[in-house]
């Protein structure tokens, strides 16, 4: 656990700074808060305290908590200085049951949450947004763009935090989060537009029932991960089970899988298509069961052999086609295509090759000739084999997944990501 | 009632819906909201969760709820219809014969709604003007013809008794709908009062609720990607042998056919179609030229070949999805009359899961085509198990498929 004391000089300033102007905002616009409306306030409070306890896991990863939808309800039906005094207020409570009491981070999530709100709804108020006139110009257009506002505050507060911890650089970081949280965000405007309109024209209590959904969203969303987990790992030893037969042996699949998906990732493909590319390089070999026993030692590679050989990514093609996804079996069709376009089956060339095609074929030359197997020879070190494949660029192998495989192997230790809202 | 004549009743209803609603649509003419309203059945479509062990549900009472109140019965029916035929096509990837089956089942409901209000006819405006009361008599009836009609079309086209029916994917099915239609009450109301902001607030609404059961429709999904998965992984195997394509899911679907029929719990149901389809993954631990051998085997090689329902059992066992299938697979070569292996168990010790797997799989076999001999009839194949019933195939099993062959 971090302590102030061991904390960088600046890396305190900056937390200061940041807990020192809300509450300076608060001082200076305290006569601006409806004290009348005390009881939406304590409303408000003790939802987004609840809801900042329990986090519910997005089903890509990380969690999400349903807060912001109340944050942006807040903000819509309330004063700039009311939103900033509750949503800090109930953060920072929130955040610190669920994670435990360390002062100078409470006090600092609380802040950065409370100037983000009342940022987004002074905002929303100065393009004319009211949620009692509902329409597009009148209110969700100045809604949505508070949204972002409260997102781009949240994210730059966050990002610089751990700039700072970490010494990395905190704008191109800022930039990323901003974008990668975008879509997660605008699907909450929706639901969180028609809350306040229904807050203002038929009960603030209806906010309430809304509430009473999440723990079922919050179940489903758990149930989902576990099957996920459970199925992938039912996937992983049948394979595993399969590939005992291969020349590379046990364990190839699964670390051409790996090795692909980390490539994919490397060039920042989207997650569904990283997903397809690690289950296309799980199964891209899925044909070659059957074949066994031509990679006999006994047998020599003659050419009717090599012909069925061949075909085996179209068996792979075929049994992969079972799944919904169409870009697997296409992945397994054209695993063995070459960028120039002298490989098997169809002869594809350069962009003509499905991408995860290309980056499956990187992958698994490398772990081949890691292994050794079938079609080569001898066990080539790790040093060799990326000679081996540099070699090869804009011949067999795409220059681009190349490049992101040299990247890959230099690299030492991948820095972790962190997610989006508090610390 | 047959499987053919109630498919045939619901998608001749289904057309006959259409054609209503275009007719209607060119004597009335179509308003501005209400196409906003049929606009909304795109969304409502896509979120299409498949529930367990039959039908599916989506957020299409929501819209149609609220075109029976705001709109021309018309509109209500044509919600219906499209909504059911746009998540069949697009978004389930299913013929058009299977679609107007779906628009028959969904349409059916909402007609005997309106029916019951009275409204089928009369009303150019929906039942806005009747009173609080009659609106949820309708819901009432449109909730439970609903429910009503899924669960005879699940014993029908699946065999699941309506009880099972009813407490499983029926209840869901009704509480969904109610919750909808609920919604779609509350909503109209708000559109009654303040007029053009209850239109603004219909899609809002609809996104939000797409929004909270989007987990759900992950979740059903996962589900069918694994049966995909298991059903590809079979076939792998299979390449070993003569490759016989969709050859395991065929038999999984008859196994499950035959567990319903043997009225075995769900939980069984499960196991024993997880199990039919992988129960030759222990192949993968033969070496293909046993396999493939076309003379009889000596005593060595038929060693190991009678080894693959155990090879199998070990690989599913630690899996944890898989680890309950792994005992029926391990029997999957057990005979009745005790002269099977591995363990030459007999009669009832051998697991339930295994005689029907057995069965299932051998009609299977005989009914398909195979590179060495070319398919036999339902009726040859149904001789020949029934020549080896109490041998190596339980009586009982051996029976149940007789009864329901014909709709196999």
């Amino acid at each position: 656990m971090l302590t102030v004391q061991r904390l960088p000089r600046d890396f305190q300033l900056f937390i200061m700074a940041v807990v020192l102007a809300a509450a300076a905002l608060l001082w200076l616009f305290a006569t601006e808060i409806r004290w009348q409306a005390w009881p939406e306030l304590l409303m408000f409070m003790i939802l987004i305290t609840v809801t900042s306890t329990f986090p519910i896991p997005h089903p890509r990863g990380g969690y999400v908590t349903s807060t912001t939808t109340l944050m942006y309800v807040l903000l819509s039906v309330q004063e700039p200085a009311s939103a900033l005094l509750v949503a800090g207020c109930g953060y920072a409570i929130g955040h610190a049951t669920s994670r435990g009491w360390v002062p100078w981070r409470t006090f600092f999530n609380g802040a950065q949450m409370g100037i983000s709100v009342g940022l987004a709804s002074l905002v929303f108020r100065q393009l004319g947004g009211s949620p009692h006139t509902p329409g597009v110009v009148s209110f969700l257009l100045p809604f949505t763009l508070a949204s972002l506002v409260h997102q781009a505050a949240n994210n730059f507060f966050v990002t610089s935090f751990f700039g700072r911890l970490r010494q990395t650089p905190w704008v191109r970081t800022w930039l990323v989060e901003f974008k990668d949280s975008l879509s997660s965000n605008l699907l909450t405007v929706p639901s969180a537009a028609l809350l306040a309109i229904l807050y203002v024209f038929v009960h603030p209590v209806t906010l309430l029932l809304y509430l009473i959904s999440l723990p079922a969203q919050r179940w489903a969303i758990q149930l989902y991960l576990q099957q996920k987990q459970i199925y992938k790992q039912a996937i992983d030893s049948l394979v595993l089970a399969i590939d005992v037969n291969f020349p590379q042996g046990a364990g190839h699949s699964k670390r051409v899988a790996d090795l692909a998906a980390a490539l994919a990732r490397k060039m920042r493909l989207p997650d569904p298509d990283v997903e397809a590319i690690e289950l296309g390089g799980l199964l891209h070999d899925v044909g070659m069961i059957g074949l066994e026993e031509f990679f006999d030692p006994v047998n020599q590679l003659d050419l009717s052999v090599t012909e069925r050989i061949r075909q085996h990514v179209l068996m792979g093609a075929e049994i992969a086609a079972e799944l919904p996804r169409r870009d697997v079996s296409k992945i397994v069709l054209h695993h063995h295509e070459n960028f120039d376009g002298s490989g098997y089956p169809q002869g594809l060339k350069g962009a003509q090759i499905p991408v995860g095609a290309r980056i499956v074929a990187v992958a698994e030359a490398f772990e081949s000739m890691l292994a050794g197997g079938f079609p080569y020879q001898d066990r080539s070190s790790s040093g060799e084999a990326t000679d081996a494949i540099r070699r090869q660029i804009g011949q067999a192998f795409d220059p681009r997944v190349v490049d992101a495989f040299l990247a890959l192997s230099t690299e030492e230790t991948p820095s972790s990501r962190h997610g989006k809202g508090g610390l | 009632m047959g499987k053919r004549s109630l498919s045939l009743v619901l998608s001749l209803f289904g057309g006959a819906a259409l054609v209503y609603v275009a007719v209607a649509a060119a004597v009335v003419g179509v308003a501005g909201r209400n196409l906003l309203l049929l606009t909304l059945v795109l969304p409502t479509a896509w979120l299409r969760v498949n529930l367990e062990p039959a039908g599916h549900l989506t957020l299409a009472p929501a819209v149609v709820i609220t075109a029976l109140v705001l709109a021309p019965p018309y509109v209500s029916v044509a919600v219906a219809a499209f909504s059911a035929i746009v998540s069949a096509v697009l978004f389930a990837r299913m013929p058009l014969k299977r679609a107007l089956e779906d628009a028959g089942e969904d349409t059916i409901p909402i007609v005997l709604a309106l029916a019951s209000t009275g409204a089928l006819l009369s009303l150019p405006e929906g039942l806005a003007s009747r009173g609080f009361g009659q609106q949820l008599f309708a819901v009432l009836v449109y909730v439970l013809s609903r429910v009503v009609l899924a669960a005879i079309r699940a014993s029908i086209f699946d065999g699941i008794e309506i009880k099972t029916f009813l407490s499983s994917s029926g209840r869901v099915l009704a509480s969904n709908a109610m919750l909808l239609s609920l919604v779609a009450l509350g909503l109209s109301r708000l559109t009654n009062i303040y007029g053009n902001t209850g239109y603004f607030v219909l899609p809002l609404a609809i996104i939000a609720l797409i929004e909270s059961y989007h987990p759900f429709k992950l979740l059903s999904d996962q589900r069918s990607v694994l049966f995909a998965s298991l059903s590809m992984v079979a076939q792998a195997i299979d390449l070993k042998d003569a490759y016989t394509g969709k050859h395991a899911r065929d038999a999984s679907d008859i196994a499950v056919r035959l567990a319903r029929s043997l009225r075995l719990a769900e939980s069984e149901v499960r196991k024993i179609r997880i199990a039919a389809i992988l129960h030759d993954i222990g192949k993968i631990g033969v070496s293909g030229r046993i396999i493939r051998k076309p003379s009889a085997l000596n005593s060595e090689e038929m060693y190991a070949m009678r080894q693959h329902p155990v090879i199998g059992a070990e690989i599913m066992q630690p899996v944890e999805l898989l680890t309950e299938a792994a005992e029926i697979v391990r029997h999957h070569h057990e005979h009745y009359d005790g002269s099977g292996y591995p363990s030459g168990l007999e009669g009832d010790a051998i697991p339930i899961g295994s005689r029907i797997v057995l069965v299932a799989d051998a009609f299977n076999a005989i009914t398909t085509d195979r590179p060495y001999r070319k398919a036999r009839s339902k009726n040859e194949a149904l001789g020949v198990l029934r020549e080896y019933s109490g041998k190596q195939f339980d009586p009982k099993v051996v029976a149940t498929l007789e009864a329901i062959v014909a709709i196999l």
